[in-house]
């Protein structure tokens, strides 16, 4: 299947940090590239929500919604910033 | 300083439809009443949890079909063999209950901006639905933003909206990929560079792309799009995958 | 109590065979975290890499020409689905993991796109765990880990790797990508250990 964007994620984002996470702004650790989580690469369906860096395929994050809450991992952001436009 | 937008719905709520309006063959719009509907935002979804009777689950995502300030409303279409949107096009009746989550989304929204940058909207298949609430939106609002929506669709069967596009034929262009209606004047043919130029504003004017469908209509056309000249950071996809 | 859905029904059914919060499924359902790799089996070989640093590599012709296996086995998704009756044919862990000297404790299956999962490496032994290469009689497809993913069916489906590279023999345990994420370290759906602390 190919990857569908961030943005699918936002539901699960959400739920995760109570408020839209897909204009976020994150910095990837791997690459440096600043853009918001709906343009990161979302592959699915799998077991849990990952999201990938659209320019190095980097694993910036991942989400298992489970019952009660979600388990989130962050393994390859650097910053994520919730600012309009990121502080741009 | 722009107004905090609405908080996202983060719980699972119980939806009940409300009515249904058969779209064409294989799509259907569902409206649905949700207690303490929050409002949205055009271009947002919703996800939508469907639970059988021995537990088992299952969830998609769906675009909301309505302005904001209407009811929550979806339109499905059926993908042969899926497992989630026969169900909503073909079963589910008035008074079933379906559960949501949201609205969701706050980058692949819409609203008038102060600039009032013109907005091209471009749709493959069921994709046209958030960007129908684009339109819409406007529309309700008097707004006077410059706003064209090109609409890539198989055959005349499978247009979605068809009267209340038709309505708006000076910003809605139909591109039809398979079959066109009699004495149409473009044979049918995939989106490309020709067809796109004659409908785009040109980058000089700033504009903001929305461009919604299959992932590959939508590589593809964002690719066209950016050989135009448009700025990767102007233009928001949404993959329906 | 989440809200019924009237008349849907899904891909699922109910049977006893079934570990506890599992519904039955007829379909084979996709699911990949990543890029779907795709390697030919010219370029494919396996490789059991011990805690010693000592390296045994299998081509695929050299894993074809090894004593093969027909495991017939019930197969358990942690997202809540299984299904009954899988036939495979692979090369049991048995007869590589004898091709190697080792004190290790844990192993670690690492493969083509970046995925890794962790187990013990007693769990790999036993007749409990292939590398298979053939579903229902055909070679295995890409979307389902081909040309050969690790079946390792008495856990939750994530651990029977897809794309199976290599195996390392640990001392220390080394969570792999869903366990560090969240789900369980070792992942028994007879005891549902879903989730990292179940
Ligand atoms: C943000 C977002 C918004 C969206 N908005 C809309 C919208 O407004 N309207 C809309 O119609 N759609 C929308 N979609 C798409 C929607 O979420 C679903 O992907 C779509 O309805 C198909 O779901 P399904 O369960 O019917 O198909 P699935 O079960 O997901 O299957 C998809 C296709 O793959 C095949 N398939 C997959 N797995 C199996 C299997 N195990 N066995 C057999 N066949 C299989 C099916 O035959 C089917 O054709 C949106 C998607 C996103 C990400
Ligand atoms: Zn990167």
């Amino acid at each position: 299947m190919p990857p569908i964007d961030g943005n699918a994620a936002a539901g699960t984002l959400a739920a995760f940090f109570g408020r839209d996470m897909t204009a976020a702004h994150g910095l990837c650790a791997a690459c440096d590239q600043h853009a918001p989580l709906a343009e990161a690469l979302l592959y699915g369906p799998a077991a849990g929500t990952a999201l990938h860096c659209r320019t190095c395929g980097n694993l910036l994050m991942t989400m298992i919604e489970a019952p009660g809450g979600i388990i989130g991992a962050m393994p390859g952001l650097t910053r994520l910033d919730t600012r309009p436009a990121g502080g741009v | 300083m722009t107004a905090t937008p609405p908080q996202p719905r983060v719980n699972w709520q119980a939806a009940t439809i409300t009515g249904t309006d058969a779209e064409n063959a294989r799509t259907r719009t569902l409206q649905l009443q949700v207690p303490g509907w929050p409002g949205h935002q055009a271009g947002q979804h919703v996800d939508v949890r469907l639970t059988a009777e021995n537990g088992y689950q299952a969830t998609r995502a769906y675009s909301l079909a309505g302005a904001p300030g209407e009811d929550p409303a979806l339109t499905v279409v059926r993908a042969e063999g899926g497992e989630v949107s026969p169900y909503l096009v073909d079963v589910i009746q008035t008074g079933d209950q379906v559960e949501l989550r949201g609205p969701i989304g706050g980058y692949f929204v819409w609203k008038p901006g102060p600039r009032r940058r013109p907005v091209l909207l471009l749709a493959g298949g069921s994709g046209v639905v958030p960007l129908r609430a684009m339109l819409r939106h406007r529309a309700r609002l008097g707004d006077d933003t410059p706003m064209r929506l090109l609409y890539s669709v198989r055959s005349p069967e499978q247009v979605i909206y068809r009267r209340e596009l038709a309505g708006q034929a000076d910003r809605v262009s139909l591109l039809y990929t398979r079959t066109t209606p009699p004495g149409w004047p473009r044979p049918p043919a995939r989106l490309d560079h020709t067809a796109l130029a004659g409908q785009a504003w040109p980058p000089e004017q700033a504009p903001l792309a929305y461009v919604c469908g299959p992932t590959t209509f939508v590589e593809h056309a964002a690719g066209l799009l950016t050989d135009l000249g448009y700025t990767p950071a102007d233009v928001r996809t949404e993959r329906y995958g | 109590m989440a809200v019924i859905s009237r008349g849907f029904t899904g891909r699922g059914q109910t049977s006893n065979r079934l570990p506890p919060g599992q519904t039955l499924t007829t379909g084979f359902p996709v699911l990949t975290a990543g890029p779907t790799p795709h390697v030919s089996t010219a370029d494919w070989n396996f490789t059991l890499l011990t805690e010693t640093g000592t390296e045994h590599t299998w081509t695929w012709t050299e894993l074809r020409d090894l004593p093969q296996d027909s495991p017939h086995t019930d197969i358990h998704c942690v997202t809540g689905w299984s299904k009954f009756d899988t036939d495979w044919q692979g090369v049991s862990l048995d007869i590589l993991l004898a091709e190697v000297e080792t004190n290790a404790q844990f192993a670690q299956a690492y493969c083509h796109g970046g995925y890794t999962t962790n187990l013990p490496l007693a769990d790999l032994r036993g007749g409990q765990a292939w590398i298979a290469h053939t579903f229902d009689g055909a070679p295995l497809p890409a979307e389902h880990g081909g040309p050969a993913r690790l079946l390792v069916p008495h856990l939750y489906f994530w651990k029977s790797a897809k794309w199976v590279q290599g195996i390392r023999l640990l001392e220390h345990d080394q969570p792999g990508f869903w366990e560090r994420a969240g789900y369980h370290n070792y992942g028994d759906p007879w005891r549902e250990q879903r989730y990292w602390n179940d």
